[in-house]
Formats: C-alpha cells, structure tokens, sequence
C-alpha cells in the first residue's frame, strides 16, 4: 500500500536529536537541498526518495 | 455567464482514447481549470468544447443545450464563446484599439455603441494608453491582454483559455493570473482554463480538474485536491505530497525499511498504484 504525507508535515532532524524522539521517526540521508526564498527543499533518501520542505532560516 | 457541462465526452485518433471524461456539471460564471501532464487531453477536451473538434462520443452542454455530440456539432462562431491562446494570435498589422474592436466587426451595433464598448475593455484591461500601438511596440504581457481585451469585447458566455501565460516570464505570468481572475469576476463568464502548472490552478480556480491519460482523475476546489487527493497520481501531480511505499502491520501503523509509523485515517478510493 501507499501513504501519503505532505512535505511541510516532514520535519528534518539531525540524528543527535532524532534519537529522542520514540514515534514516526525515519533514518535517512540528505541527497540535494535547495534554498527557495522563504522555505528550503530538502530530498532525502530514507530507501525512497522523499522531499522535506521546511522554513528557510537565515544564517 | 453560463453553465457548462460535459457528459461522458469522448475523442479517439486512429482508435486510441485520447479524451475520455465521464462527467463535468458546470456551475454558473465558474472559474474551471483542467490541469494535467502534457498529452493528457486538456487542449483536446478545450477544443471539443469550443466546436473546433467533433467529439466521438458524450456531449458538450451549455444551459442544458447540446452543442457537440456525435451527431450534431454547432459551429464554434454559434457558440457565444472566445477562446485564447498560449501564442496571443493578434494581427501585425492593426492597432491594439482595431484588434479589440475586430471583435464586435459582426455585431449589429451602432458605431458609439461599439466604441464605448471598446473603450470600457481597453480600461478594464489597463490599455488605454497603449491604445494606438503595434503588436510589435507592445511587451509579451501586453499582448495577452489585448488578446484578452478581444476575447471579451463581444461580451462572450463562456471563455476558453489555452495555457495563455507559458510564453511570459514568471513575475509577469504571476501578474497575469490575477489579471485573468480579476477580469472573470468583473465580468461574470464562465471560464475554462488549460494548463500544466498546479500553481496557476491552485491561484485562480473555483474547481480543479486534473486529468490523466484523457480521463478525469478529480474534481474539486482547490483544497480539496490539495488535502483530499483521491489518487496517489494527484497527490503527486498537484504537490506538496510524498507517496511512500509502505508495508500495513496493524490497523494505524504501517512499516517502511524496518521501522513503523503511525499514519491518520483516510485511503486513496482511486487504483493506488497509478
């Protein structure tokens, strides 16, 4: 079967702070990412290919 | 304004199903967008609309009257339809203000009425001052609203437009889409808009059609397809969404590589594997 999740419900976590987190957790790997302005795209490989959209923190 | 609606509407091309829609019931002065994938049959379904192609199949309705069906097809001048294209097709040769009212040439009006009625689109769609010009003078998001501008002088029922903002770069394109809404809601006529770009539909539509391989997948507001997508191929085309390949363990948790999540209610009516 197929689920569906919306990328700005995916939230990125380094894997120091992912450990803590006991639920719907995914390991998974960083393969591109790209700065759009107010959000930043991120795809990562966690067996399939995923795209994390998250708010773009200005550095 | 007018009500559209299509009904198990059908084109074939040496036997092959190019357009096979089941069923569309229009709304009075409602903004449609049929969106899908390049060859999924939009521009074919836009143009049975309009009578430049007969229809194999189903029939084309407006306020109940059959205009297309196999075997009858009223000719796209009887339609009380304009229909725009992505290459704005306005003449060299003439004026922004003689494209618009080359519009109204057939109609029987008297020459005031007709300038007047001219003037007031020129306005509505920010000409005036561009009124004595050359296509050729003119930048491309100019020449889409002359194009419109013609579309809509002779007061058209419904409005068919055909991927009209692709040629324009895209701060222009996203001027355009509220130009294009704008303009639908001063005036009152249904509007049928061909494109590719989810965001175009997202922005301007009361209902999104999205279509796939001539057939419709979904209808709906935009938020509804976008929160209620009833496919995995429109969770993917509309976007925002990832479908992930999951194993089902128990009654809300699935596994994917060995470790489980707990997903919400809710399933995909349509075949999941498309």
């Amino acid at each position: 079967m197929s689920v569906c999740v919306k990328t700005h419900d995916l939230e990125l976590l380094p894997v120091s702070a992912a450990g803590s987190r006991a639920n719907n957790v995914l390991p998974g790997v960083v393969r591109s990412q790209a700065y759009l302005g107010n959000h930043r795209d991120y795809i990562v490989d966690v067996g399939q290919e995923v795209l994390i959209s998250t708010r773009a923190i200005w550095k | 304004m007018a009500r559209l609606d299509l009904d198990k509407l059908t084109k074939r091309y040496a036997g092959v199903v190019s357009v096979e829609c089941d069923r569309l019931d229009g709304r009075h002065a409602e903004f449609v967008c049929l969106l899908g994938p390049s060859g999924c049959g939009k521009t074919t379904t836009l143009r049975m609309i309009a009578g430049l192609l007969e229809p194999d199949g189903g029939e084309v309705r407006v306020d109940g009257k059959v205009l297309s069906s196999p075997s009858s097809v009223v000719p796209p001048e009887r339609r009380n339809m304009s229909m725009i294209f992505q290459s704005y097709a306005i003449w060299p040769h003439m004026t922004v203000r003689q494209t618009v009212a080359y519009g109204l040439k057939l109609k029987p009006l008297a020459a005031s009425a007709k300038q007047s009625r001219v003037d007031a689109l020129l306005d509505a769609t920010k000409l005036s001052a561009e009124a004595e010009r050359y296509p050729s003078e003119l930048s491309g998001g100019q020449q889409q609203r002359v194009a419109l501008a013609r579309a809509l002088v002779p007061k058209p029922d419904i409005l068919l437009l055909d991927e009209p903002l692709s040629n324009l770069d895209a701060n222009l394109r996203g001027d355009m889409r509220f130009e294009i809404r704008r303009l639908h809601d001063e005036f009152q006529y249904t509007s049928v808009y061909v494109t590719h770009d989810q965001v175009e539909a997202m922005t301007m539509a009361d209902r999104i059609v999205i279509m796939n391989a001539g057939r419709i997948e979904q209808i709906g507001t935009p938020e509804e397809v976008y929160e209620r997508p009833n496919s995995a191929f429109v969770a993917r085309f509309i976007g925002g969404s990832n479908v992930l390949r999951v194993t089902h363990v128990a009654a809300n948790t699935v596994e994917i590589g060995g470790h489980t999540l707990e997903i919400g209610q809710g399933e995909f009516p349509g075949p999941e594997s498309r």
